[in-house]
Order: C-alpha cells, then sequence, then structure tokens
C-alpha cells in the first residue's frame, strides 16, 4: 500500500482531538460503552476462548470441542457460508465485469447535455436578462414565497445593509 | 429455538427470523468487501506511472461551489480558508446565508469583501437546505456546482478529482467525494472514523462496483447543471435531499460516482443524542425517498431495472431491523415468560455463529483500513474502538429504522425540510 501524500502544509490540520475537552458525565458514558460492546465482542469469541482454554489444560473445553465434535459444526458453518459468499461475491464482480467489458467502451450520451440559459431562467419563472445580472452580482438579497420559489432579488452594494423591513429570521 | 438456524432452514417464523437478522448483516459485510476490493482494484489503485497529486484535466471549465449556511458563523471561516486554497483554477464560491440568526450575515459579507471570488446570497427567512441549493444554481453562470456543508473542510485537491469525472464522462451527471471525520475527541468521534471507513467507504465503493449508489454524500458532491435542471433539482419535503436526488438523477440514466481521492473533512456529532437525531434522520429520508419513488410508476419499468437492487437492498434492510427487533424482544420476554421450545430463544449469536460474526468484524475492518491508509494517515490508532463498531452500527440502525418508519408514515405530506442545527462535536 501506498504511504500517505502529503497535503497542503500552510492550511491548519483538520483533526479536532482534544479529550481533555469532555465532561465528566460525557467520560463516564463512553467508559460504560466500550465496556459493554467490549463484553459483547468477548462474548461473540467464547468458543475460541474455551478452545484457547483447553490449549492451556482445561478439559471441559476438550470435551465440548472434541469428544462432542463442537469442531463438526464450525467446518459445516464454513462451508456453507463460503459457498454463499463466493456466489454473492461472484455475481457482484462477475456483474460489474460484464457491464465494463459490454459498455465501457461505449460512448454515451456523447450529445450535447448543456441546458441554455434562457430555459435555466424560464424554469425558474424569471427573466433571462435578470438572471444574468445576478449572476454577476457578488451580494444578493432574495425573498421567496411559500411554495419555496424566488419571489424578489435585490442586488446589493459592497457594504450596504439589508433591507430592514426584512430582517433575516428564522421559521422552525 | 436453540440454535442458528442453517440457510436452507426457513420452516419457522422464528427461524427465518432468526436466520434473516444473523446472515443478513453477515453476507452483506462480505458483498461490500468483495465489491470494495474489486473497485480498488479496477479504479483505485494507483499505477505505477501516475504522477502524484491531483489529475491533469483536459480543460477547467468554472465550478461554483454553494456552501449552504444557517448559523454557521463559528465554522464557515474555515470552511471558506480550505476553499480558497483549491489547487482547481477556476471557481467561484457562493455562501447562501439562510436565514441565520447569529453572526453569520456579517462574517460572510466580509469574507466576499476579502476575496472577489467569493459571493454572497442573503435569504429573507429561512427556507432549507434544499431551496438554498436550488435558489444557488440559479444565481451562479456555472455549469458544475460542488456542494458543500458549511462546517467542512475540502481538501484543496478534491475540485480537481471530482471534476475528471465530469469533464470525461458526458453522462456522468455527479460525483460524490470521500468524507473524513475531524472530531475524534470522544468515543463516539473515534467510533464514526471507523464507521466512516469500514461501513461508508465500503459501501460506496461496493455499490459503484455495482453500477449504481444509494446516496451521494451530502456533505461533498459536485453536479452537472444540467442534470440537475432535468431532475428538477432538490426537492423540498425530503428530509434527506442528497438520496433523492440521487435517486432522481440514476432513474434518469445518469451516473453518479464515488471519488475516495476527493476527500472533505467533516464534523460529526459527540454526543448520544445528537447521533440519534442525524440517524433517525436519514433512516426517516431513506424511506421517504423509497416510498417516494416507489408511488412513481416510472420505478417499475424495465428501463429503470437498474436501481431495483438498490430499492430491493433498502426494503431489505428495513425489514431487517424489524426482524431484529422480533427477535431481540422474544430473546428478552423469554427471560420472564415459559416459551414453546419452537419460540424459546436461549442465546442471541452464541457458538461458533457468535465467532464467524466477530471474525467478519476483523475482516472488514482490516479491508477497510487497508483501502483507506492513502487518505487517513495512521487510522488503526482508533482500532481500540472501530474493533466492534460493526457490531454498534447494526444496533443503531436497527433502532433508527424501527422509529423512522412510524414517523414518516405519520407525517404530514409535502412538509418542508428545515435547518435543526446539528451537534457539531467538541471543539477548543
Amino acid at each position: 500500500m501506498d504511504q500517505p501524500r502529503p497535503r497542503h502544509p500552510p492550511l491548519k490540520s483538520p483533526i479536532v482531538e482534544r479529550s481533555d475537552l469532555q465532561t465528566v458525565g460525557q467520560r463516564a458514558v463512553s467508559g460504560v460503552l466500550t465496556l459493554v460492546f467490549w463484553t459483547i465482542w468477548a462474548y461473540l469469541w467464547l468458543p475460541l476462548l474455551s478452545l484457547l482454554a483447553w490449549a492451556v489444560g482445561f478439559q471441559q473445553a476438550y470435551k465440548y470441542v472434541v469428544v462432542r465434535g463442537g469442531y463438526e459444526e464450525l467446518l459445516n458453518l464454513i462451508g456453507a457460508y463460503t459457498l454463499v459468499i463466493v456466489l454473492l461475491g461472484g455475481s457482484l464482480v462477475g456483474w460489474a465485469t460484464y457491464n465494463i467489458l459490454r459498455y465501457g467502451r461505449l460512448p454515451m450520451r456523447t450529445g450535447k447535455t448543456v441546458v441554455p440559459h434562457e430555459d435555466i431562467a424560464r424554469y425558474f419563472r424569471q427573466g433571462p436578462i435578470a438572471v444574468a445580472t445576478w449572476q454577476a452580482a457578488q451580494r444578493l438579497y432574495v425573498k421567496h414565497n411559500e411554495k419555496g420559489e424566488v419571489a424578489g432579488v435585490e442586488i446589493l452594494a459592497a457594504g450596504e445593509a439589508l433591507p430592514d423591513a426584512e430582517k433575516a429570521t428564522t421559521l422552525q | 429455538m436453540p440454535s442458528l438456524p442453517t440457510p436452507a432452514d426457513v420452516f419457522s417464523i422464528m427461524d427465518f427470523m432468526i436466520g434473516y437478522s444473523y446472515y443478513y448483516p453477515l453476507f452483506m459485510a462480505y458483498l461490500w468487501m468483495t465489491g470494495a476490493m474489486f473497485f480498488y482494484l479496477r479504479f483505485e489503485r494507483p499505477t505505477r506511472d501516475q504522477p502524484p497529486g491531483p489529475p491533469e484535466l483536459r480543460e477547467y471549465p468554472m465550478v461554483c461551489v454553494l456552501v449552504p449556511c444557517h448559523n454557521e458563523g463559528r465554522t464557515i471561516g474555515d470552511t471558506v480558508d480550505y476553499l480558497l486554497a483549491s489547487v482547481y483554477p477556476n471557481f467561484e464560491i457562493l455562501l447562501v446565508n439562510d436565514g441565520s440568526a447569529d453572526e453569520t450575515r456579517r462574517i460572510l459579507d466580509d469574507l466576499a469583501e476579502r476575496s472577489p471570488k467569493v459571493r454572497v446570497i442573503h435569504f429573507a427567512q429561512n427556507q432549507g437546505k434544499a431551496v438554498a441549493l436550488t435558489t444557488a444554481s440559479l444565481m451562479t453562470s456555472a455549469e458544475y456546482l460542488a456542494c458543500i456543508d458549511a462546517d467542512a473542510l475540502l481538501d484543496p485537491e478534491a475540485l480537481t478529482w471530482m471534476m475528471k469525472h465530469l469533464i470525461e464522462s458526458p453522462r456522468v451527471a455527479a460525483v460524490t467525494g470521500n468524507p473524513r471525520i475531524r472530531n475524534r475527541s470522544t468515543l463516539l468521534g473515534r467510533l464514526q472514523v471507523g464507521e466512516y471507513s469500514s461501513i461508508i467507504g465500503l459501501i460506496k465503493r461496493a455499490q459503484r462496483t455495482y453500477g449504481r449508489v444509494f446516496t451521494v454524500s451530502g456533505v461533498v458532491a459536485c453536479f452537472r447543471k444540467s442534470a440537475l435542471h432535468e431532475a428538477g433539482y432538490w426537492s423540498q419535503d425530503i428530509l434527506t435531499e442528497d438520496i433523492d436526488v440521487s435517486w432522481k438523477l440514476q432513474l434518469l440514466h445518469w451516473d453518479v460516482r464515488f471519488e475516495p481521492n476527493a476527500l472533505c473533512w467533516v464534523l460529526t456529532p459527540e454526543t448520544v443524542r445528537g447521533l440519534w437525531r442525524q440517524r433517525l434522520r436519514w433512516a426517516m429520508g431513506g424511506i421517504q425517498v423509497l416510498s417516494k419513488h416507489l408511488r412513481i410508476e416510472h420505478m417499475f419499468r424495465w428501463k429503470s431495472r437498474r436501481m431495483w437492487p438498490v430499492a430491493i437492498e433498502y426494503v431489505t434492510s428495513v425489514g431487517w431491523a424489524y426482524a431484529m427487533l422480533f427477535v431481540a424482544v422474544f430473546w428478552f420476554l423469554g427471560k420472564f415468560i415459559d416459551f414453546t421450545p419452537e419460540y424459546d430463544i436461549e442465546t442471541l449469536f452464541s457458538g461458533w455463529a457468535g465467532v464467524v460474526l466477530a471474525t467478519t468484524c476483523l475482516l472488514q475492518i482490516g479491508v477497510s483500513l487497508t483501502l483507506d491508509s492513502r487518505y487517513d494517515p495512521n487510522p488503526a490508532r482508533n482500532l481500540f474502538w472501530m474493533i466492534w463498531y460493526p457490531i454498534a452500527y447494526w444496533m443503531l440502525n436497527m433502532a433508527a429504522t424501527v422509529a423512522a418508519l412510524p414517523a414518516v408514515l405519520f407525517r404530514r405530506n409535502k412538509k418542508r425540510a428545515r435547518w435543526i442545527s446539528p451537534d457539531r462535536g467538541i471543539r477548543p
């Protein structure tokens, strides 16, 4: 596997790792959750733990795993699971390979696909000249109707305050 | 019900439920791993003659980076700093102040004064993310729209990586990037480092191997405006507008791609309440999109057949949540009530089945760490928390899905999805 590439040192690191800022309650919840899930994790491994126990001399595990044939169940499971996994994974890889071979080199949607500016303006029920002006402006103030459609647009000059009567409010 | 049924055993409801709840996540994990490894070998593995850094493009058309903001005064400065450091040579940044009540308005105006690349739209009232993105699409002449959340830091090379797909293939409508977790101070933060690698990254790669994705990541995606126009832009009434737009585009036979090199550093919830709200919203949004498109006739046309497996997989996952709940409830009640033997569940996933499940978790983590080692230096640092996360993920998924289905059924139709400021974790 490749080494990680260096990425733009002038920017500050995006990673925030400050566990010291946690409250006591958060630490407690984290500790409990970690303990619970590690217990579940260990529980799942019980048969193997039993096997290990047998290896260091505990005869009970030997009785269950070898004498009573516990390993046979494992072999059966592994055989059945492997078959299903190979069928599922093989289908996916086969499907992907078929598509690459069948369509990989075919030119698709090669026609001009850019929607004209006028069509976009019409879709939003706005005039194309007005839209072109808005698209060139650096600051805009936009009002919407009940349906979320653009109902009014003002171009704001640099430093100009927003219209007082229409101060931004939050609808929740 | 003394032991786990084999795949051939579907004789009773209880056998079926136990088998479903165990085998579905198990086999899906292997399907994701297989698909992800195929994706890596076919599309992602660097070739020997490949120079470091982003690819050289044959042209660099204008890209407009849309950043909807609702009360983002604390985060937007860093977001814009990262965007301005982009190595893509031809872009503008369009910041949308969606009715913020904090100092966002002033900060956005200051940012616009500092750089001619930055433009600002102030909304008179809060409208929600879908309306913010749709309105912003009208206010730019660019054919390519990169949509970034206001608390996300876009890697300077990400735009070029995403644009590669849109330039090279006219059938590509959208490219989703690779979100990486920024905040790793708490258990929940570290868990999600594992989740974004071992679950989300694997699923995205596997779905691309199949050819259709369930969703772009709403936090980082680049779109072709003509395709969005054909699809009717973003839907206002869906809680997860990213899932909905992905389905709309793909049902119109546009391609949606995943670009793992397009990194985007994101903040995630670090409280149980915040995480729960986020996951409930995702689950509700997924169910909304599924039910919306299943009601539309074109979903069942033969031409839409490539989306059927995506829909079937989601229906199966919703069914799995209820099957798992069914089994867990019977197991718990069995501690207090004497059921007949066929309904008596002694233990959940004991014996070798448990070992197989635990081994699968390990394999899944191992595959994901291998594939992701190029993007996230030293991810194994969080192994202590990641190792059992696939199990925790399925449990969280079950709870959120079970709660989401009735919430969607009883939600008022066409109700506008609006912003709720999310938990962004612990920060200095």
